[in-house]
């Protein structure tokens, strides 16, 4: 099993996005992939093709030793599995318990573990271990540049960039700086295109309605910039 | 809508009405012509069912004279004798099964086969032997012949010399002894029988062999010249003849030169570069330019920046011999130095010098303002330096990605390999075995210090590029070439430029022949001086050309024997030698040269390289330097009158000399008509190749003033709304883009995107305006770009380390009939140009009279067009 913890830098980095397509690519590519979505907003589902109304998730069901709310599992039609979160607030130990039971779901050998992390949840407070692997999702602006400069708390992850926009200088010049020197930087990017929020109006993701952009290129790399890490993870276990 | 009329059911009156109608309005054919053909279809009709006939498939294949809905006077005429052709001669179907059962068959296949034999034979003894002794057997066990060949004693100096004796030994009896006509005949069949033969097996070994038979039969005939074939009794025949005499043996000499220079070509591999970059040499770049826009010297300066070099040991300057603000501020504004002189001696060579007072890097990278280098070229090259503290030359290849003025005029960019190709695909890399590159004063890497030692760049001569590497080459030093396309620019534009360009190269070759001669002086090896003397050599070849071109009129206007042979002689002497030297020519230049355009190209230039030569070797100071002007604009079609002259006067000379033949034949002395038809069938041969030359005087114009470079390469868009789209760059220039989109009609016409190209892993976007779409391709064009995004958008096109791989991949090997027919097309169409751009009142004789000769030529028969017929009820 392999968990990946995609996280936003800050708010609207394009966390939620870029979870729904990754999923949906590798469902595609024939791997069991679960998703688990820890912001409140809830608003995984709605890349996914979730029915709006329906809010149950598994922050509405009782957070015990049986682990009961992989009941609330949905599965669409690119096979990918996802839990909501659902409508109920949370607190940080109905967390912790859930990634901790995460690990002892019963899914198939080489699943993807998705979780979509709110930028305002600490890492540090939750209980990840080594195989875990961290995606902190920046834009190239000053906002995200002086939260990396400050020590950002998810230093331990990779940072990949998203909605990059090379006609801008600014992007430019902070994608330079990063480049130098942030070792932890995926070698590739996320390039900015305006099909992602319309696929979200479509209820479904970029690489589904706009197969011939840039982007899904893009998601092709990360994926297999995933498979390769997950390779030398279970290579160095 | 004819089929309707032929087969609806009408009957009487209306019927032939309507028949006449068909033929009247709806193929408007004149009233008496209708009413002949209206009668003559239901004469016809009454004996056979017209419309039984397979007209379109059957009929106008073998009667392509014939026009269907097209009836002339004269075909009945035509079809008669048509008729008589076809049941005279037979024809083979030109199907592709057809070719392959001859080539099948060919006798040329005999030897191969047995040498296939042989080697089988050999593999399988090999085998027997080794079974018997019980030694085992693998993949690189030697076979006995391989063991034979490979063995020690071979390499015993005295052997050597007794193989050496007994190969010249046997060379000078196939050479100086006289046969009867008899032997001469079977000793040039054998010979074209293994020269044919081996000419389908690859390796150097057949290479060789057929160099050797070449040299053989070449030396023969040129001994039998010398010795049997002039006329003393006739001193104008005696003065002629040597004249054609001395050209021939001109041209073997070079032959044998050339053979010796391309023997084994390099083919030099790049040296890898050490790790530890500190220890990489500093290199400065040099950008010479006099008078070229700062349009042109812009790329060029930008991707020299960009070369993939440390940043603190790579140097670029710009040397304006024009002394221009504008490019002062341009130097200034992009950062590189910017040198100046107060005069504009020497030329380029005074440039170079000059500024290597101001700078002080090791080694010394020189691009004539337009060759645009790519960003692997130092990575390429300095290798070389860092191995061998001898070496003091790196030269590449120069690559143009415009047409040249053949190219151009002929319309066939991209695909016969052009002029260039021989002396940079082949050449050069020959002369790199022999440690002799040519220094082709752009596109190369230098020692500082061995510039130093010969006193700085040779400024004795217009060529001063190939004189500095001669005199570094006498100081010991080495040289290298890397036949790796690292840089690319404009080829001359017009035939004129072109031509201005090679007289300079003609004289500065004679010049350095005269002041600093290659075959003399201290310092060279014998193969050094060779491959100098056989450049040198190529530039004379003004007058030898001259001769060829006019020599078969010696015999139709005079009446001179100037080989003074009977027929049969001549015939088995010449064409068998030319045939031998012919094809193992296609076989070691085949790649980058076709057959026959050799000759093209000097007809070309003879005239005018043959007064520079001459006077440069007597009078070696007269002669300045002049710049090729590059980067021109032709905006119509026009005919260069003034520089096709030569041509115009020796085509016109070798037509009347036919003439004269064809009445000589006639009316003459019977015992003349073998020599007469020699002669006719060399003019005729010679009427073709300036056919050709004029072809290329037919100036095409050029509209475009920025050269499209075809490309292949991944980059994206952005339209207007934001949406990215991956395409393929398929094209760019210096002001835009073509683009191959991955679906149909994707972009809107006229409206703003941005194009995403990357350089590594750096990603740039450049501002665009779609100028054309049609359906999955689309025109873009740059927006105003910054400097900065002049230089990003440079780095990712122009100096690109795969932009220009490919270019010799792109050309099949030589077929020389293919080639043959090629020129012959070539040279039909220059004389069609000249008819086109005649003065008027010459046209309208000139019309009538190549309309009476397409009437007569109507009137030949014409071999059917069988093509792939795939049934066979027409016979
Ligand atoms: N590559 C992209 N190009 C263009 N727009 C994008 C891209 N990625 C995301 N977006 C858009 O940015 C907005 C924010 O995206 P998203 O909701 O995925 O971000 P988030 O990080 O999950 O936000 P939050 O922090 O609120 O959870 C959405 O409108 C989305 O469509
Ligand atoms: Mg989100």
């Amino acid at each position: 099993m392999n968990r990946v913890f995609f996280k936003g830098i800050k708010g609207g980095t394009g966390t939620t996005s870029i979870i729904a397509n990754i999923a949906t690519l590798l469902a595609q590519s024939k791997h069991s992939v679960l998703c688990i979505d820890l912001d409140p907003k809830n608003e995984l589902c709605l890349h996914l093709g979730h029915q709006w109304h329906n809010q149950i998730g598994w922050s509405n069901k009782a957070i015990d030793a049986d682990a009961n709310w992989s009941d609330s599992a949905f599965i669409n039609e690119d096979n990918v599995k996802y839990v909501p979160f659902g409508s109920e607030s949370t607190n940080t130990f109905a967390l912790c318990t859930l990634l901790n039971q995460s690990k002892r779901l019963n899914l198939e050998a080489n699943s993807w573990l998705l979780f979509d992390v709110p930028s305002h949840i600490s890492l540090e407070e939750l209980p990840l271990d080594e195989n875990d692997l961290i995606i902190n999702i920046v834009t190239c602006d000053a906002g995200c540049y002086s939260q990396i400069k400050k020590g950002h708390s998810g230093s331990n992850g990779f940072y990949l960039i998203n909605r990059f926009n090379a006609s801008n200088p600014l992007e430019l010049d902070v994608y330079q700086i990063w480049r130098a020197n942030l070792n932890q930087l995926a070698p590739f990017f996320i390039h900015f295109d305006s099909s992602v929020p319309e696929a979200l109006a479509a209820k479904n993701v970029l690489i589904n309605c706009s197969p011939l952009s840039v982007v899904k290129e893009d998601f092709q790399a990360l994926a297999s910039w995933l498979n390769n890490k997950r390779k030398s993870l279970s290579n160095s276990l | 809508m004819s089929d309707r009329v032929l087969t609806s059911p009408q009957f009487g009156i209306s019927l032939i009405k309507s028949r006449y109608n068909y033929f009247f309005e709806e193929n408007s054919y004149s009233v008496f012509m209708s009413i002949l053909l209206t009668i003559s279809y239901f004469l016809l009709h009454a004996f056979i069912k017209l419309e039984r006939i397979d007209f379109n498939n059957a009929f106008y294949r073998y009667f392509p004279q014939l026009k269907p809905n097209r009836f002339r006077l004269g075909d009945p005429l035509r079809f008669m004798i048509q008729l008589l052709f076809l049941t005279l001669v037979k024809f083979k179907r030109d199907s592709k099964e057809v070719r392959e059962k001859e080539t099948k068959y060919s006798i040329f296949k005999i030897l191969p086969l047995f040498i296939d034999w042989a080697i089988r034979f050999d593999k399988w003894f090999t085998l027997r032997v080794r079974q018997s002794l019980n030694k085992e057997i693998n993949e690189s066990t030697q076979t006995g012949f391989q063991k034979l060949t490979a063995a020690d004693f071979w390499e015993n100096p005295h052997i050597t010399k007794i193989l050496l004796a007994a190969v010249l030994f046997l060379l000078a009896i196939f050479i100086t002894v006289p046969f009867s006509l008899e032997a001469q005949a079977i000793f040039v069949s054998l010979i074209l029988f293994i020269a044919y033969s081996l000419r389908g097996i690859e390796g150097p070994l057949p290479t060789i062999v057929m160099i050797t038979l070449s040299v053989t039969t070449s030396t023969r005939y040129i001994w039998w010249r010398f010795n049997e074939t002039l006329n003393w009794g006739d001193p104008i025949a005696l003065f002629l003849g040597f004249g054609l005499l001395a050209a021939e043996a001109y041209a073997w000499f070079i032959l044998i030169l050339g053979f010796f220079q391309t023997i084994r070509p390099l083919k030099r591999k790049p040296v890898k570069l050490p790790k530890d970059t500190s220890s990489w040499p500093t290199v400065d770049v040099y950008i010479p330019t006099y008078n070229e826009p700062l349009s042109v010297v812009k790329p060029t300066t930008i991707s020299a920046l960009a070369l993939d070099w440390p940043e603190d040991k790579l140097n670029v300057y710009i040397l304006d011999d024009g002394k221009r603000d504008e490019f002062k501020q341009f130097a200034a504004e992009i950062g590189v130095g910017y040198i100046v002189r107060p005069t504009n001696f020497h030329a380029k060579a005074g440039n170079l010098n000059h500024a290597m007072r101001y700078t002080d890097g090791d080694l010394i990278a020189i691009f004539d303002c337009d060759h645009v280098p790519v960003r692997s070229f130092l990575q390429m090259t300095i290798g070389q330096f860092v191995e061998d503290p001898k070496m003091c030359l790196v030269q590449t290849p120069h690559h143009f990605f415009s047409a040249d003025p053949f190219e151009k005029n002929l319309g066939n960019f991209a695909q016969i390999p052009n002029e260039n190709m021989l002396f940079y695909g082949l050449i050069q890399d020959g002369n790199d075995l022999w440690d002799a590159t040519f220094f082709c004063g752009s596109c190369a890497v230098i020692r500082r210090s061995a510039i130093e030692e010969i006193g700085g760049f040779a400024f004795e001569t217009v060529t001063e590029d190939a004189h500095t590497a001669l005199k570094m080459q006498r100081k010991g030093y080495r040289t290298a070439y890397i036949n790796i396309p690292q840089a690319a620019g404009l080829a001359t534009d017009s035939l004129s430029t072109h031509v201005g360009q090679r007289i300079r190269w003609a004289r500065g070759m004679a010049q350095i022949f005269r002041v600093d001669n290659p075959l003399l002086g201290r310092g060279l090896s014998l193969s050094q001086r060779f491959c100098y003397l056989n450049a040198a050599m190529h530039f004379f070849s003004g007058i030898p050309r001259i001769v060829f071109l006019t020599a078969p009129l010696a015999l139709i206007y005079f009446d001179a024997y100037i080989i003074y042979a009977p027929f049969l002689a001549i015939l088995l002497y010449v064409v068998p030698t030319l045939m031998q030297v012919k094809i193992t020519n296609s076989r070691i230049q085949g790649k980058w040269r076709y057959s026959f355009w050799g000759e093209v190209y000097e007809a070309v230039l003879a005239w005018y390289i043959l007064k520079p030569t001459t006077v440069a070797l007597f009078a070696p100071n007269k002669g300045k330097f002049n710049v090729t002007e590059k980067g021109g604009l032709t905006d119509k079609d026009f005919y260069d009158w003034e520089i096709s002259k030569p041509y115009l006067f020796l085509a016109t000379i070798n037509l009347i000399g036919l003439i004269i033949g064809v009445f000589r034949i006639f009316f003459g002395d019977p015992v003349q008509i073998g020599v007469l038809l020699i002669s006719m069938a060399w003019a005729l041969y010679n009427f073709m190749i300036l056919g050709a030359a004029i072809a290329v005087a037919a100036e095409a114009k050029q509209v475009r003033r920025s050269h499209r470079i075809s490309a292949d390469f991944p980059a994206a868009i952005r339209d207007t709304h934001g949406r990215t789209f991956k395409v393929r760059v398929t094209d760019f220039s210096d002001v835009g883009v073509g683009v191959s989109l991955p679906a149909d009609d994707l972009i809107k016409i006229e409206s703003d995107i941005e194009l995403i190209m990357s350089r590594g892993r750096r990603q740039f976007s450049f501002p665009c305006k779609v100028i054309n779409a049609r359906k999955n391709r689309a025109g873009l064009i740059l927006s105003d770009l910054s400097l900065e995004q002049e230089k990003n958008y440079i780095e990712s096109t122009f100096s690109r380390a795969d932009a220009w791989l490919t270019w010799q991949d792109n050309f099949t090997h030589d077929l020389p009939s293919e080639s043959f027919k090629h020129v012959r097309q070539t040279s039909v169409r220059g004389f069609k140009s000249l008819i086109l751009h005649a003065p008027e009142n010459a046209k309208k004789y000139i019309t009538k009279i190549g309309n009476i000769l397409i009437l007569v030529g109507s009137f030949m028969p014409q071999k059917p067009k069988l093509g792939n017929l795939n049934y066979e009820s027409a016979n």
